[in-house]
C-alpha cells in the first residue's frame, strides 16, 4: 500500500496527472483534499483509467487532475450554453 | 449554512460532487455552470463507477453554441451528493469529456441540479452559501 500524502506533496509529486486517491480526507468545505493515498496516477486520461479500472476498484476514491487547469494561451474556456436534445433515430 | 471554497485562480469554477454507481462512490470536480441545462458526466468516469452505455435512458445530443452536435446518453445514477444534499437517483447525461479532460474537467453541474438549491455566490471571496 502507498504512502498517505499530503496535498501538497501530491501536488509536487504528480504536477499535471490524473490522479485516483483512496483513504483521502477531504474537509468539506475545502476545494481540494487535504491528504490521501494515491492509487493511480497517469498523465493521460486513457492510461488513467486504464490504471483506474483494475480490479478489485476501491468502494470510495475521489478522481482529480493535479496542476494548473487554465487553458493555453489564446484559448478561452466556455462549457456553458450546452443543450440537450433528443436524438433523432 | 454551509460555506464552500471555490477557487479563484481556476478560470472556470470547479466544485466537488460525489456521485454512486455500482462500483461505489467517486468524488470528483464538476464546472459550476448555470448555462448548460441538464447535468452532464464524463463516460470514461461513469464507466469506472460500473456504469455502461447499456444502461442508458435515451440516446442524447449535446448542442453547443457552435460546432457540430456530439452524441451521448441520458443515465440515471444512484446518487449524487452536492453540497452536502443527496440527490436520490438523479438523470444526468453521459458524454464523452475528452476535449474538456485536459483542462482536469469531469463535467458540469448544470442548471437542473443548481436550480434546486438556495445558493448565494460571494465571488471575490471565491465563496459559495449553501442555505
Amino acid at each position: 500500500m502507498a504512502q498517505k500524502m499530503t496535498w501538497n506533496e501530491i501536488r509536487q509529486l504528480y504536477n499535471r496527472e490524473w490522479i485516483e486517491l483512496v483513504d483521502y480526507d477531504w474537509p468539506e468545505e475545502d476545494s481540494d483534499p487535504s491528504a490521501g493515498v494515491v492509487r493511480a496516477h497517469a498523465s493521460d486520461r486513457n492510461t488513467f483509467y486504464s490504471l483506474a479500472n483494475r480490479e478489485p476498484r476501491p468502494k470510495d476514491s475521489a478522481i482529480l487532475f493535479v496542476g494548473d487547469t487554465a487553458a493555453p494561451k489564446g484559448t478561452i474556456m466556455c462549457a456553458s450554453l450546452m443543450r440537450l436534445e433528443h436524438a433523432k433515430s | 449554512m454551509q460555506s464552500l471554497k471555490i477557487n479563484l485562480e481556476e478560470e472556470i469554477p470547479l466544485v466537488y460532487t460525489v456521485a454512486s454507481g455500482p462500483m461505489g462512490k467517486r468524488r470528483l470536480k464538476l464546472v459550476f455552470d448555470t448555462g448548460c441545462g441538464v447535468t452532464q458526466i464524463d463516460t470514461a468516469l461513469l464507466e469506472n463507477l460500473g456504469y455502461s452505455a447499456a444502461d442508458g435512458i435515451e440516446r442524447v445530443v449535446v448542442r453547443g453554441p457552435a460546432g457540430d452536435p456530439h452524441e451521448g446518453y441520458t443515465l440515471q445514477l444512484s446518487g449524487l451528493l452536492v453540497f452536502g444534499h443527496l440527490l436520490p437517483s438523479p438523470i444526468i447525461a453521459a458524454y464523452d469529456f475528452e476535449n474538456f479532460a485536459r483542462f482536469g474537467i469531469h463535467g458540469l453541474l448544470g442548471w437542473d441540479v443548481i436550480k434546486q438549491l438556495h445558493i448565494e455566490l460571494v465571488g471575490p471571496k471565491g465563496l459559495l452559501k449553501i442555505f
